[in-house]
C-alpha cells in the first residue's frame, strides 16, 4: 500500500501550552481516516499543519513521500482542504466561489466552467448556482464550502468538521458524497466529533485528546480495547471511556 | 492563473456600496462645497491680474542684475514693478495705489501688504516665490547661496491664475483618489473574517500572484471610480480637466501606488481599520502640505516639505497642465508615484513571505 502522508512527531506549542503534542500517524492510499476528538484536541491544529496553514514546532509532514513545506507548488494541486469554519465570500454567487476557488490551482477556460458545474453537482447545488452565497442556509453554505476545494480533484481531501450546524439531511448527503469521493480514488481525513458519522464512514479511526493520540484502529479494534464483546457497546461509549467525562472548554 | 482572481475581486468590489460613496459621491460632495467657498477669494485673485507693485533695491543687493528680468516676467504675470526708493514701503502703497512692495536686500526679498489689498498682496508673493524658484533653480554656479546667484534665466514663466472651480474640483477627486484604500476595505475585512486567505495559502499561489491578485483589481476599480468622479465633475461643475490623455496618464500610475502603499500598510497591520487609521493621516498630512486644503500657491509651507508630498506633485501637475497646457511637475509625479508602487509592492511582497514563513 502506499503511504499518501506520514506526520512524524508533530508537535505544536502556543507558549507554553503543547496544542499537538508528537503525532506518528501515517495515512495509505485509500483509506477514510477519522480524526475523533472532543473540543480543543487539536484536531484542527493539526489539519492545519498538514495544510502547511500552520507551522509545526516540530516534526515533519511528509505528503507523498515530500516535504510539503518545500513543494508546495506540486503538492498543493494533490491536496483539497475543507475549513471548519466557511471560507465563502457571501458577496459571489456560488459558482463564482467556485471559480474563484478552483482558478487558484491553475484550471481555466472550458475545463474551469465544466469543474464548477461538476462541483456543484457534486454537493447538490447545481440548481441554485446563480444565487448569493450569503442568502443560502447553513445546510448549504457548508456544501458550497466544499464545493470550493474539490474542483481540483485533489488526491488527499481534508475534512475538518464539515457536518457542523447542520440537519441529517444534509449531513447524510455530505457523507454519501465523501463516500463516493473515496470509492473514485481520493483518500480522505475526516474530522468530527460525531460518533456515528465517523462509524459509518471510516476505514480507520484516531482519537485524540490533549493533543495526544490515545487510540487507533477500527471501530471494531477500538471497542474491544473497552470490552471483550464489541457488540455490547458503541463507539460514544468508548470515547467517553477514553477521552473522560471532564466538559472540554480550553 | 490570477485572472479569475482579479475577476472576482472586481466584482466583489463592484458590489460594494462603501467604494461608490467614497471614490465617486465624497470627492464630488466636497469639492461642490470648496467650489463655492472659496469662489469669492479665487475670484478675485482671478481680477487681481493686472495691478503694479513697487519695489527697490538695497545698496548691493545680487537681485539688482534681475532687475529687466523682473519687470518683464511680472507683465507677463500682469503684475507691473515699479522702482521706488525702499524707504517707507507702506506709506509708498498707500500714496499710489500699489498692490504690494517689495525690497531686495543683500540675501533675501521682504514682502509688503495691506489688509485691502490682500489678494494682489498675496498673488505679488506667490509670483515671488515662483520667480525666485525658477531664478535659483536656473543660475549656473554656486546656486545655494543667494547672495552670488547670477540671475541669468532668460524668461521664467509664471503660473497664471486658476479658478476655484478648477482648482478644488480636480484637487478633491485626486485627494480621494489616495484614500483609495476606502474601496478595498470592504473586501479585505470579509477575506480576514471568512479565512479566505486559508484557500490562497494552501492553493499553489505565490505570495507575487497572491499580491497581484489584489492590487491589479482594487486599482482598476478605483480608476474607473475615479474616471466616473472627473467626468461627473466636468459634466455638473464644469470643471476643465484639460488634455484627457495626460489625465489618464498620470491616474494609471497615481492610482496603483495608493493602492500599492495601503496593501503594504495593510501586509504589516494585518488590520483593515488599522490601515485606514495609517493611510488616512498619511494622505491628510501630504494633502495639508500638498495643496488639497490651501492652495499650494497661497500656502507658505517650505519648499522642500511640499516636495516631498507626492499629493503636491500630482495637485500641481495636473492644476498647472489644465491651466497653462504645460508643467515642470508631471514627470516627478509619474516618477514619484512609480517609485512608490515598485517600492511599496515589493516591500508588500517582502512582508508577506516573511510571514508565511513565520507561520508555515
Ligand atoms: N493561534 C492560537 N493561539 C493560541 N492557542 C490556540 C491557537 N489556535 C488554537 N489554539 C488552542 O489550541 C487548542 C486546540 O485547538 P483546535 O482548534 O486544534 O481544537 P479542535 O480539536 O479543532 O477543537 P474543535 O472540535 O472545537 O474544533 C485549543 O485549546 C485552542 O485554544
Ligand atoms: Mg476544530
Amino acid at each position: 500500500m502506499e503511504t499518501i502522508l506520514k506526520l512524524t512527531d508533530l508537535t505544536k506549542k502556543y507558549g507554553n501550552k503543547v496544542v499537538v503534542d508528537n503525532l506518528n500517524i501515517e495515512i495509505q492510499k485509500g483509506e477514510i481516516f477519522g480524526l475523533l476528538g472532543p473540543n480543543g484536541a487539536g484536531k484542527s491544529t493539526t489539519m492545519n499543519m498538514i495544510c502547511n496553514i500552520v507551522r509545526p514546532t516540530l516534526g515533519s509532514v511528509e505528503f507523498f513521500g515530500k516535504d510539503f513545506r518545500k513543494n508546495r507548488k506540486e503538492l498543493s494541486k494533490k491536496l483539497g482542504y475543507i475549513p471548519q469554519d466557511l471560507a465563502i465570500h457571501g458577496r459571489l454567487k456560488a459558482w463564482e466561489n467556485v471559480e474563484l476557488f478552483t482558478s487558484l490551482y491553475g484550471i481555466k477556460g472550458k475545463e474551469l466552467k465544466e469543474r464548477i458545474d461538476e462541483s456543484l453537482e457534486y454537493v447538490g447545488l447545481l440548481d441554485r448556482k446563480n444565487e448569493y452565497a450569503k442568502n443560502f442556509s447553513g445546510g448549504m453554505k457548508r456544501r458550497l464550502n466544499i464545493a470550493c476545494a474539490i474542483g481540483h480533484h485533489p488526491d488527499l481531501l481534508i475534512f475538518d468538521e464539515p457536518t457542523v450546524g447542520i440537519d441529517p439531511q444534509s449531513r447524510n448527503f455530505i457523507l454519501e458524497r465523501i463516500k463516493k469521493s473515496n470509492q473514485n480514488g481520493a483518500t480522505v481525513i475526516y474530522t468530527s466529533h460525531y460518533m456515528e458519522e465517523v462509524e459509518a464512514i471510516c476505514t480507520r479511526i484516531a482519537i485524540m485528546d490533549n493533543g495526544k493520540i490515545i487510540a487507533t484502529g477500527t471501530s471494531e479494534e477500538l471497542k474491544k480495547l473497552v470490552v471483550e464483546d464489541p457488540s455490547t457497546i458503541t463507539l460514544e461509549e468508548v470515547f467517553l471511556t477514553l477521552t473522560g467525562k471532564k466538559l472540554r472548554d480550553i | 492563473m490570477i485572472r479569475y482572481m482579479i475577476k472576482n475581486n472586481f466584482k466583489l468590489m463592484g458590489r460594494s456600496w462603501l467604494n461608490a460613496f467614497m471614490l465617486i459621491l465624497c470627492p464630488l460632495i466636497v469639492s461642490a462645497v470648496l467650489i463655492s467657498a472659496f469662489s469669492a477669494l479665487m475670484a478675485k485673485y482671478e481680477k487681481a491680474e493686472n495691478f503694479s507693485c513697487g519695489y527697490s533695491f538695497e545698496e548691493g543687493s545680487p537681485w539688482k542684475n534681475g532687475e529687466a528680468m523682473l519687470k518683464e516676467t511680472g507683465l507677463s504675470a500682469g503684475i507691473r514693478f515699479l522702482p521706488f526708493s525702499g524707504d517707507e514701503p507702506e506709506e509708498t502703497i498707500r500714496e499710489n495705489d500699489l498692490g504690494g512692495f517689495v525690497t531686495f536686500g543683500s540675501s533675501g526679498y521682504t514682502v509688503y501688504r495691506t489688509e485691502d489689498q490682500k489678494v494682489e498682496g498675496m498673488t505679488l508673493e506667490y509670483f515671488l516665490s515662483e520667480f525666485v524658484d525658477q531664478a535659483m533653480d536656473a543660475a549656473t554656479g554656486n546656486a545655494s547661496s543667494e547672495e552670488t546667484v547670477k540671475l541669468s534665466v532668460e524668461h521664467p514663466e509664471f503660473v497664471p491664475a486658476v479658478d476655484s472651480r478648477d482648482y478644488y474640483g480636480m484637487v478633491y477627486v485626486l485627494y480621494f483618489a489616495w484614500c483609495a484604500f476606502a474601496g478595498a476595505a470592504a473586501l479585505l475585512s470579509n477575506e480576514k473574517k471568512y479565512g479566505i486567505g486559508k484557500r490562497f495559502q494552501v492553493s499553489n499561489l505565490s505570495d507575487t500572484q497572491i499580491y497581484l491578485g489584489k492590487l491589479l483589481p482594487i486599482s482598476l476599480v478605483v480608476i474607473v471610480d475615479i474616471g466616473i468622479a472627473i467626468l461627473l465633475s466636468t459634466a455638473s461643475f464644469g470643471v476643465h480637466w484639460g488634455n484627457p490623455l495626460i489625465v489618464v496618464g498620470l491616474l494609471l500610475v497615481m492610482i496603483p501606488a495608493a493602492v500599492a502603499l495601503s496593501l503594504m500598510v495593510h501586509s504589516i497591520t494585518d488590520n483593515v481599520i488599522g490601515t485606514i487609521v495609517v493611510i488616512f493621516a498619511l494622505v491628510w498630512i501630504w494633502g495639508f502640505f500638498g495643496g488639497s486644503f490651501e492652495t499650494y500657491m497661497f500656502a507658505d509651507h517650505p519648499k522642500i516639505i511640499k516636495l516631498l508630498s507626492p499629493i503636491y506633485h500630482c495637485n500641481r501637475s495636473m492644476v498647472e497642465l489644465a491651466s497653462m497646457g504645460r508643467s515642470d511637475y508631471y514627470l516627478s509625479a509619474i516618477l514619484y508615484c512609480g517609485g512608490l508602487a515598485v517600492g511599496c509592492s515589493l516591500l508588500a511582497i517582502a512582508i508577506m513571505k516573511m510571514k508565511r514563513r513565520g507561520r508555515a
